[in-house]
């Protein structure tokens, strides 16, 4: 195997890891749903899908990197079609996001957390 | 090679606090979703190390069974007579 593209794997996955640990680190710390929606599941996404790309580049050709690919592709249409679900689904139960001001100006906005109200 | 694996393994530990404590549904199935996207690339890596082409299937079929079963209770949620 080239030393070069070892190397290059091993960047890629490393890149991943770190990627999917600061996804992990989001969905701890953002305190609403759809905060935590949108730091888990495209962070999540680009990460799994960088860290198959390493190891299609590490596997070379052969039929285990064919269907690595076929997962890249699979998680690449999937997962963000679970996220907008999830979104809808928490739209459709009436919770608003977390935001301090609205941008529309004629609008009544009544935030439902408490220290947003002062 | 086997590093990443633990590595992973401590972000999905650290991913599944919000699938225990999560104040909602919708919480606990993001958690879910995440948790299961990190065991589907766990079970890749183990199966390009061992040169063994059945984790694969295992993690292909692991991704679809997920996404239908978040579809399904979502749409479960989103229901008229469920709020």
């Amino acid at each position: 195997m080239n030393i070069f593209l070892e190397l290059f794997s091993l960047f890629l996955m490393s890149l991943g890891s770190i990627v999917m640990l600061f996804a992990a680190l989001g969905l701890y710390r953002f305190p609403d749903i759809y905060m935590r929606l949108h730091s888990s599941t495209k962070v999540n996404t680009g990460g799994a899908m960088t860290i198959l790309l390493g190891l299609v580049l590490r596997s070379g050709i052969s039929a285990l990197s064919l269907k690595i690919l076929v997962l890249i592709l699979l998680i690449f249409i999937l997962t963000p079609v679970i996220s907008h679900a999830i979104a809808r689904s928490a739209h459709l139960q009436g919770k608003t996001p977390m935001i301090p001001f609205t941008s529309y100006p004629k609008e009544e906005y009544e935030p439902e957390y408490e220290f947003l109200k002062e | 090679m086997i590093y990443f694996i633990y590595i992973l393994i401590g972000i999905a530990i650290f991913s599944s606090y919000r699938l225990l404590v999560g104040p909602t549904i919708q919480n606990r199935l993001v958690a879910l979703s995440s948790v299961s996207v990190i065991f589907i690339v766990i079970l890749a890596i183990y199966s390009i190390q061992n040169r063994n082409i059945f984790f694969l299937d295992l993690s292909i079929a692991f991704l679809l069974l997920d996404f239908v079963g978040t579809i399904a209770f979502t749409k479960f949620l989103g229901r008229e007579d469920f709020k």
